[in-house]
């Protein structure tokens, strides 16, 4: 390096003589070369790339997340500007507007690379050299069908290749449906990334990837009732989602604490239960939010809790001469009649109380159409509230129902039919199937005696190592993982009521959430993977403890580690996965999305030396007592 | 008293009739309205009706006219593409909590802003103050635009320009009151918003102008060669207001008639914040028809600064008049338990943006914070741009753009300084050094940094990777260390400078060939007794640098508590910093030897330890249980040392030997460690837990948490309050139980509270 002596002497004018004005050589000090599939930063060399470029060509998956079935690619890259993109497509339908925008949405991407990328553009400056500014990145994009709704039986796969000849790259993508085509623009944007030295995109000069999700579903839950969150932020989950090949948001609206959803025909359940004026999900809101998915890959799931669960927002039934439409509404100590403040739980005597929630089915398929699953909730119900609510009593006891456990549960799972039957019917009478959380109705020997499993999709929230999982799979229940011990994105802070930590600590890191397996925990309880029932998976977010405020570091990037479980299901844990998470992190950042820091930017730029003690090669057993032990002698 | 002068009352002719900030309303009134006449105009009309209908109700009842209205003022909402509603509930003061009710048609509408800051003995003032406190239950409504300055006297032009930016800063978080304010606008207010304090125009070094000329240029060039640009687009001066809702829509005349004058007395000239600083204040507010008037008493700027943080804690928005809200009377008089009320933020590990740290400090100044310890750089990295030694810079800094320029340090201590709160430099040593240190080697100065070989394993080197220690042993290393100290003179005029000393590693000396050598050869065995030895070198060659430094200014080296520390450092001339867990023994030890102490014990005032999983599953310096709020509240540093069996830690009384254990007890800081944060994390994980321990070392309270619902409310309110102004604290519950006080209660609250009600 020529350069060095030179240095040499800046800096000896520095220390000895008055500074001169003589400038620094630039750029920093740093290159990185790729040994055995990881980036080592070392002095600059003409084997060293930037950063960036090498964790672009290094690895075997590239800078891809989640990891494709299969990717093979170059350690070649083509130099290009974002404006020098064209695009060619084929499709069907109401699919190609779709695509369009999901063009629009991949240029947009592309942009943010640049680090200085500000309010929707990029000063890209140069200079340039001819080859770079004359280089075309040419899209060609072909779709088979006209699918343009998602659902469980969507063929999400694609194969994208990318090959460069001259000054031309091509990607050429190819699809079953739409959804496999946005993913594949996914992929080619995880291809690109910014290179400073030349302000230009970079692309991996040729690529082939075949790819397809190991799972149909794969999901956030958001809860809106406990905080409320803005479209804005929704929206922008959405994104964080669509980067991760995520495919459903279960958008749990509404709870005890607050009905922040309007309803048109029903606009007293918003007046008594937001929190404020401005704290509401307008009709348009919800139907932009469900389009601003469907371009993105993302079903927006409705979850409308019943029968416990809902509380605030139903007070109004009384003055309107509906009878009591809710009982043990904020009734105090909440801790004899409800798992957590504030109380509440549908009326089940009253027969309008069905009325009104025929109506909020009504409207909530209208706002969520089409709809191809419904949420009922269904979970966390108390029977002492209803046993000690004298107008549910004296109903029990006219019809002779009973008032022991197994009583109610049956008028609960009755409730469920109903419930089931107004959606149907708010459906235009086409069924769907309703999801429903694991609660009392589905313990031990209860669950097919209640429910019907061909009607039926579980929603599993116990721990991992719970029996039921094995006992609903014999059954032959579909069903979803949201297993608390891994995929609860609240834990590990505070309590909210009362002292110590909340209830499901501690926080569940990223770590956690990767080595969480759907399959392994269904082989482990059944001796059985029963790939054919499990249809995915969920991380969740209860916003106990949450607003918009966290939102998006409480879910990134330990949702884009459960992206890849659910996408990849790799047969790895975390470890071969860090770097390259963390790269995805970097990616959100610079689109925008306030994702969580998981190391020191250090291990980012020195790969594989934030290693644990115990998978250090050659490690030796140490006394821990004396590294760093002095503070403590 | 008696015996000073009266302070001369400047004369402000610049008080103009304007409201503060805004340099023509009318300008900015004349704007056109962004939503569309029309839909306005039909609302109006609607409204109209509306009110019509009420006094010829044609309904049978009052709820079916409710029903009614609610049903149209929503298909109205529906046609505006938004929300606006009345609000049905009111809330009224019980016991000290603000309770919800179905509001009554005809009956008197309180809202909960206007419950939450007179309800209860302290509304919703946060920290508590330490004085009496008297708060009228009613409030007065009035419109931001007629807030005025009508006196601020004091004898010192400098304090006179520090208090305009205060009373700047004070009407922005006014203004951010407003629910529509833009959540994206409230940022910080920066140095060009404001007029130049001249803090730095003084001459640390004896350099001559030549000299800081050139360090000036040279770093302008690195830092344009760098590509480095600000982060957000800088805001004209004053922009604020401009984007204030309050302009655009008029309140009642009523309200519009009302006038709020600010007057505020400073006695001293301070205008640098040090530890026997006078932080007192007394704030008195009186209504008299429609002027309302808000006295501020203080004897230095640091107090009046406090007041204004006290006053817009009496202030909130009245959704009804789309006005603010004060407290009708009040009498305040506060001062601070203890002087040093700190947070360390680590820059070395993650970077932060220059406007991630303005915004830190703005909200540290919400809760009467005001030790800032910059914890700069780390092994991981070496971002602060050096004059003298750039290459530390350009060999340790992550990226080109994460690299601090001396002045945007200048900007951020000064701003600091606006916002109550003085800087402490940390470069730290021997222990967390490597990035940056690598130039020396390449030019023959031999290795400056011991263990950075990425080949040796970490964890046989140091606590967390990267390891990296100062050679004690290389001459080269401490006329470098002098020369960055100067550096940290020049753009920190520091009272304090942390000089580090936690976690030192015996194990990467011993596995040092070059300390081997060097031991063996002078005669020495590879014992501890050595180790401390070599880093006693270390300490005193560091010390000696800095007080060379510092040229005859006094400025006192802090050090992490170690053995070492205890056993080799002398107490008179550094303050130490606790960092052993609560109730440990060794604690007392500080006190009863007559140590200057601040307490940081790292299992209750640790923030970093919320998702710490960097490498593992839960990092080792943390407990399994996350500190949680009350961890931070609770950990007292006076009972601590009581129940280690210091007597009368709590009492002012002298002892025998002249010291009294209250003045050696300085106060506390709470720490982040940047494993797993950057800009992004930052001010969740900080806030609200930090609130707690700003009350725990700006009130002290004696009380245990019996009446945690209390504290947990005002709390509440505290988070919801900075979160209006822009900074986002994790909120600690469900908006349920901010908006019905006490009823997220545990068995024990409710048990208390129901005795309590039965005892009544």
């Amino acid at each position: 390096m020529a350069s060095v002596p030179v240095a040499v002497e800046v800096v000896a004018a520095v220390l000895v003589l008055l500074p001169s004005a003589a400038p620094q050589e630039l750029p920093a000090p740093w290159g990185w070369a790729c040994d055995e599939g990881l980036c080592v930063k070392g002095v600059t060399s003409d084997t060293t790339t930037s950063l960036n470029q090498c964790k672009l060509t290094c690895g075997p998956e590239s800078a891809v997340w989640p990891r494709p079935a299969s990717i093979e690619h170059s350690s070649e890259v083509a130099f290009f500007l974002p404006t020098n993109v064209t695009r060619r497509v084929s499709c069907q339908d109401a699919v190609c507007p779709l695509l369009d925008q999901a063009i629009d949405l991949f240029l947009d991407n592309l942009q943010k690379y640049h680090p200085d990328y500000a309010g929707g553009s990029a000063p890209w400056e140069g200079p340039w050299d001819a080859s770079i500014v004359s280089h075309t990145l040419d899209l060609d994009v072909t779709i088979w069908n006209a699918d343009d709704r998602l659902s469980l039986e969507t063929d999400e796969s694609y194969q994208l290749f990318v090959t460069t000849i001259a000054d031309k790259t091509n990607a050429q993508v190819v699809a079953a449906t739409y959804f496999g085509a946005r993913h594949a623009l996914e992929t080619l944007s995880q291809l690109v990334d910014y290179e400073e030295g030349v302000d230009a995109l970079m692309v991996v000069s040729a690529a082939t990837v075949v790819d397809v999700p190991a799972f149909p579903y794969r999901g956030i839950l958001l809860d809106t009732s406990r905080n409320f969150f803005s479209v804005q932020s929704i929206e922008r989950t959405l994104d964080a989602m669509a980067a991760n090949k995520l495919n459903t948001f279960h958008w749990h609206i509404t709870d005890s604490h607050s009905f922040p959803m309007q309803l048109e025909t029903l606009p007293n359940m918003a007046y008594y239960g937001t929190y404020s004026s401005r704290k509401i999900y307008t009709t348009t809101e919800i139907r932009n939010l469900v389009e601003y998915g469907r371009i993105r890959g993302i079903r927006v799931l409705p979850e409308f809790d019943a029968p416990a669960h809902v509380g605030n927002g139903w007070q109004w039934g009384e003055e309107q001469g509906l009878g009591k439409l809710a009982v043990c509404v904020n009734r105090e100590p909440w801790q004899s009649y409800c798992v957590e403040p504030p109380c509440g739980q549908l009326n089940l005597a009253n027969p309008k109380m069905y009325d009104v929630l025929g109506q909020i089915y009504n409207e909530m398929v209208e706002l969520f159409s089409p709809i191809d699953l419904f949420h009922y909730g269904g979970d966390e119900v108390n029977l002492n509230c209803w046993n000690t609510t004298d107008e549910i009593t004296s109903w029990m006891d006219e019809n002779n129902f009973g008032r022991d456990a197994d009583a109610y549960y049956n008028q609960w799972s009755v409730f469920q039919e109903k419930s089931r039957q107004l959606l149907t019917s708010a459906n235009a009478d086409r069924e769907v199937p309703g999801i429903l959380w694991t609660s009392h109705l589905t313990e031990e020997g209860r669950a097919d005696q209640y429910l019907d499993p061909t009607k039926y999709i579980i929603q599993i929230w116990t721990t991992g190592t719970d029996y039921l999982i094995g006992e609903l799979l014999e059954k032959n229940f579909r069903v979803i993982f949201s297993n608390y011990d891994r995929w609860y994105l609240d834990c590990g802070f505070g309590a909210w009521v009362g002292e110590g930590n909340n209830w499901c600590s501690p926080y569940k890191g990223w770590q956690a959430v990767y080595d969480n397996s759907p399959l392994d925990i269904a082989t482990d309880l059944t001796g059985s993977a029963h790939e054919e029932l499990i249809l995915g998976g969920e991380a969740a977010l209860w916003s106990e403890q949450a607003d918009e405020m966290v939102l998006d570091a409480r879910l990134w990037p330990r949702g884009a580690a459960l992206a890849e479980r659910l996408w990849t299901n790799p047969s790895h844990n975390w470890e071969p996965a860090e770097t390259r998470l963390i790269r995805q992190r970097q990616r959100m950042v610079a689109r925008g999305i306030m994702a969580d820091r998981i190391q020191p930017q250090w291990c980012h730029q020195n790969e594989g030396l934030c290693y644990l003690k115990g998978i250090h090669q050659g490690c030796q057993a140490m006394g821990d007592a004396e590294v760093a032990g002095v503070t403590k002698a | 008293m008696a015996a000073k002068q009266p302070p001369s009352t400047r004369a402000r002719p610049a008080f103009s009739p304007l409201p503060i900030g805004a340099s023509s309303p009318e300008a900015a009134r004349e704007r056109p309205e962004s939503r569309a006449p029309g839909r306005k105009a039909v609302r109006v009309a609607l409204l109209s009706y509306l009110q019509k209908l009420w006094i010829f109700s044609p309904f049978s009842s009052m709820v079916e006219m409710k029903v009614f209205v609610a049903a149209a003022l929503l298909a109205l909402a529906a046609a505006e593409g938004y929300f606006r509603l009345p609000n049905p509930y009111s809330y009224s003061c019980q016991d000290g909590l603000c309770v919800k009710e179905e509001r009554i048609v005809s009956g008197e509408y309180n809202s909960l802003d206007k419950c939450q800051i007179t309800c209860g003995e302290y509304g919703s003032i946060w920290p508590q103050p330490t004085g009496k406190v008297e708060l009228s239950k009613e409030t007065v409504s009035f419109s931001p635009l007629h807030m005025r300055v009508t006196k601020a006297a004091t004898s010192d032009n400098r304090v006179a320009r520090m208090l305009d930016n205060a009373i700047q800063h004070f009407t922005r978080t006014i203004h951010f009151l407003h629910p529509d304010f833009p959540q994206t606008e409230k940022q910080p207010l920066t140095p060009e918003d404001f007029e130049n304090t001249g803090h730095f125009n003084q001459k640390f070094q004896n350099e001559d102008p030549a000299q800081q000329e050139q360090y000036r240029q040279r770093s302008e060039y690195d830092r344009n060669q760098l590509r480095q640009r600000p982060r957000y687009s800088r805001e004209e001066p004053e922009s604020f207001i401009r984007r204030s809702p309050f302009l655009r829509k008029r309140s009642n005349p009523g309200v519009e008639s009302h006038n709020v004058n600010i007057e505020i007395t400073v006695t001293a000239s301070d205008h640098k914040l040090r530890l026997d600083t006078d932080e007192s204040y007394n704030l008195v507010i009186q209504t008299v028809g429609d002027e309302t008037t808000a006295t501020i008493l203080a004897s230095t700027y640091y107090g009046a600064r406090h007041a204004l943080e006290t006053l817009s804690q009496l202030i909130a928005y009245d959704d009804i008049n789309n006005a603010v809200q004060v407290v009708r009377d009040a009498q305040i008089q506060d001062a601070p338990s203890f002087r040093y009320r700190g947070f360390m933020l680590d820059t070395g590990r993650n970077f932060y943006p220059k406007e991630d740290l303005m915004k830190l400090l703005d909200s540290m100044a919400y809760n009467k914070m005001n030790y800032f310890h910059w914890h700069i750089n780390d092994a991981a990295s070496f971002p602060m741009y050096s004059n003298r030694v750039p290459k530390m810079t350009y060999y340790g800094a992550y990226d080109a753009r994460k690299v601090y320029y001396p002045e945007d340090i200048r900007e951020i201590v000064e701003y600091a300084n606006l916002r109550g709160i003085s800087v402490i430099p940390e470069i730290g040593g021997p222990a967390h050094n490597a990035a940056g240190w690598q130039w020396a080697q390449k030019e023959g100065k031999g290795k400056l940094a011991l263990c950075t070989d990425s080949n040796e394993p970490w964890f046989e080197l140091s606590k967390e990777p990267p390891s990296g220690q100062i050679n004690p042993i290389n001459p080269e290393v401490y006329p470098i260390l002098g020369e960055l100290y100067r550096d940290l003179m020049d753009y920190f005029d520091p009272e304090m400078v942390h000089m580090g000393g936690d976690d030192v590693s015996f194990k990467c000396w011993q596995s040092s060939e070059e300390i081997q050598q060097y031991l063996s050869q002078t005669k020495r065995e590879s014992t501890s007794r050595e180790y401390f030895e070599l880093w006693n070198t270390y300490q005193s060659s560091a010390y000696n640098k800095l007080q060379e430094a510092a040229q005859g200014r006094q400025v006192t080296p802090i050090i992490y508590s170690s053995s070492f520390a205890r056993n080799y450092i002398d107490k008179d001339s550094y303050v130490f910093q606790i960092s052993e867990f609560a109730n440990e023994s060794v604690i007392a030890d500080y006190i009863k030897n007559g140590y200057k102490v601040i307490f940081s014990n790292q299992d209750q005032w640790n923030l970093g330890c919320l998702t710490n999983t960097w490498v593992g599953d839960k990092a080792e310096n943390c407990p399994s249980e996350v500190p949680t709020w009350e961890n931070f509240y609770r950990n007292s540093p006076l009972d601590m040392l009581e129940y280690l069996g210091v007597n009368n830690a709590r009492s002012d009384i002298q002892q025998a030997d002249g010291t009294n254990t209250k003045n050696l007890v300085l106060g506390g800081e709470a720490t982040l460690w940047s494993f797993d944060t950057d800009a992004n994390g930052l001010q969740s994980k900080i806030w609200p837990r930090m609130s707690a321990f700003a009350e725990r070392l700006w009130t002290d309270p004696q009380s245990s948490l019996s009446g945690t619902s209390f504290t947990q409310k005002r709390l509440n309110i505290q988070r919801q309050r900075m979160v209006y102004r822009g900074i986002a604290a994790d909120p600690l519950q469900p908006e349920f139980c901010l908006q019905d006080e006490g009823a997220c209660f545990s068995r024990e609250q409710y048990r208390a509270r129901t005795t309590l009600n039965n005892q009544q």
